[in-house]
């Protein structure tokens, strides 16, 4: 009787754990954006109310591990759209490097670079949901969380959610805006700083006055 | 080792040298990173009827898909004859590496030329549009011999080697200008 009372309450207990791993890993997806999926905080928030209300049914021992698997899940996706970012920033800089030997830079290609330059702030913008909504979960599985608390983090991780629709709405703008666009010198030299294609002014100042000390010209 | 685990190495292998090409020839900014036709190679194509016929010309990183595409479809054919179209796709894969390397060969040359340019627009930006156009002169050359016939790499190397020198004197020989040393003082 004891037994089976146990082996009832250890299969009601892996179906906890199992149901939070499958809201974790939806509420991961969702941030994903492809296919139809659309970015909804609300169901943000309830998959979060969800998991806090679940959690608290769960030993420590059962919430640690339960938090590592997890930190994993997001891990993963996390490194994915790392790898993503990376190429893209390596894509673009090689870009720049080509259009900085061109006199008159091609629309066709001013254009691609501004692409890349959004989608890689859109990678930042994921990552930045990703990491936060990471800390959150891990954070509430591990320690367990009193009503009060966990609802706190909800309205934290739905201010995060929030400020990522909007940076993704700018990002939309912004493209529209530069299909649009001329060659933007200005544009261009941002971005050659900002991906370190050129050197921001003050350094290359300094390696110009190590270059006229070099050569003996005096200043 | 057994005749699956050595093809699922090999597979293995080719998949790593794809990705390899794939993150490397990103940075070659003077060649389309990497999207120029340079390369023909054989496809393979299983159907009713065998077919083994050259594509045109392209992308390295395109030729070395071909490649492992016909190393899958090696799997469906009869052992008997299997082994020809295999030493066929391997003679493609090494021609391809070739290729490559000459490709990654000339890309160190090219990087020079962006370190000239980066000297040039710091000490004398008013002769940047000169050296531009010099600087594009070789870049186009090599981008054209490579296109032409890539395999005529090591016996143009020499010549373009001596047209960079000739780039690379024109930046080392560029006086400061008069307005880069005020900007340093100021």
């Amino acid at each position: 009787m004891l037994m089976q009372g146990c082996l009832f309450l250890f299969g009601k207990k892996k179906n906890v754990e199992k149901r939070i791993l499958e809201e974790a890993k939806a509420l991961r997806d969702l941030i994903e954006l492809t296919g139809d999926r659309q970015l909804n905080t609300q169901a943000v928030r309830e998959a979060l109310r969800k998991i806090a209300d679940n959690v608290s049914k769960l030993s420590d021992i059962e919430r640690d591990r339960l938090a590592r698997k997890v930190d994993e899940l997001f891990e993963e996706k996390i490194a994915i759209l790392r790898g993503w970012r990376e190429s893209n920033i390596r894509k673009i800089k090689s870009m720049l490097k080509e259009l900085r030997l061109s006199k008159k830079i091609p629309q066709v290609k001013f254009n691609r670079v501004r692409m890349l330059d959004s989608q890689i702030k859109l990678y930042d913008a994921q990552l930045m949901v990703l990491e936060n909504l990471r800390d959150i979960l891990v954070d509430t599985i591990q320690r367990g969380v009193d009503p009060v608390t966990a609802w706190n983090r909800v309205m934290r991780s739905s201010t995060v959610v929030s400020e990522f629709v909007e940076t993704l709405a700018e990002h939309a703008e912004a493209y529209e805006e530069l299909m649009g666009e001329g060659v933007s010198e200005e544009a261009l030299e941002a971005l050659e700083e900002e991906y370190g294609v050129k050197e921001p002014e003050e350094v290359a100042r300094k390696e110009l006055k190590k270059l006229m000390e070099k050569y003996g010209v005096e200043e | 080792m057994s005749v699956e685990k050595s093809y699922e190495y090999m597979m293995d292998s080719l998949r790593r040298i794809i990705e390899f090409v794939r993150e490397i020839s990103v940075e070659w900014w003077w060649f389309e990173q990497g999207k120029i036709p340079i390369i023909r190679v054989r496809k393979l194509e299983v159907n009713k009827n065998i077919s083994f016929e050259y594509l045109p010309k392209r992308p390295v990183l395109d030729a070395l898909r071909v490649i492992y595409s016909n190393f899958e479809q090696i799997r469906k054919l009869d052992p008997k004859i299997r082994v020809d179209y295999a030493l066929k796709t391997a003679q493609d894969l090494y021609l391809v590496l070739q290729a490559i390397s000459y490709v990654i060969d000339a890309h160190g040359l090219a990087e020079k030329i962006h370190e000239a340019r980066e000297r040039i627009a710091k000490i004398n930006p008013e002769a940047l549009d000169e050296f531009i156009d010099l600087a594009n002169s070789v870049i186009q050359r090599i981008r054209e011999l490579l296109a032409l016939n890539v395999f005529s790499w090591p016996s143009k190397r020499k010549e373009i080697e001596e047209e960079i020198k000739k780039v690379l004197e024109f930046a080392e020989t560029m006086p400061i200008q008069e307005k880069a040393k005020e900007e340093v003082s100021a």
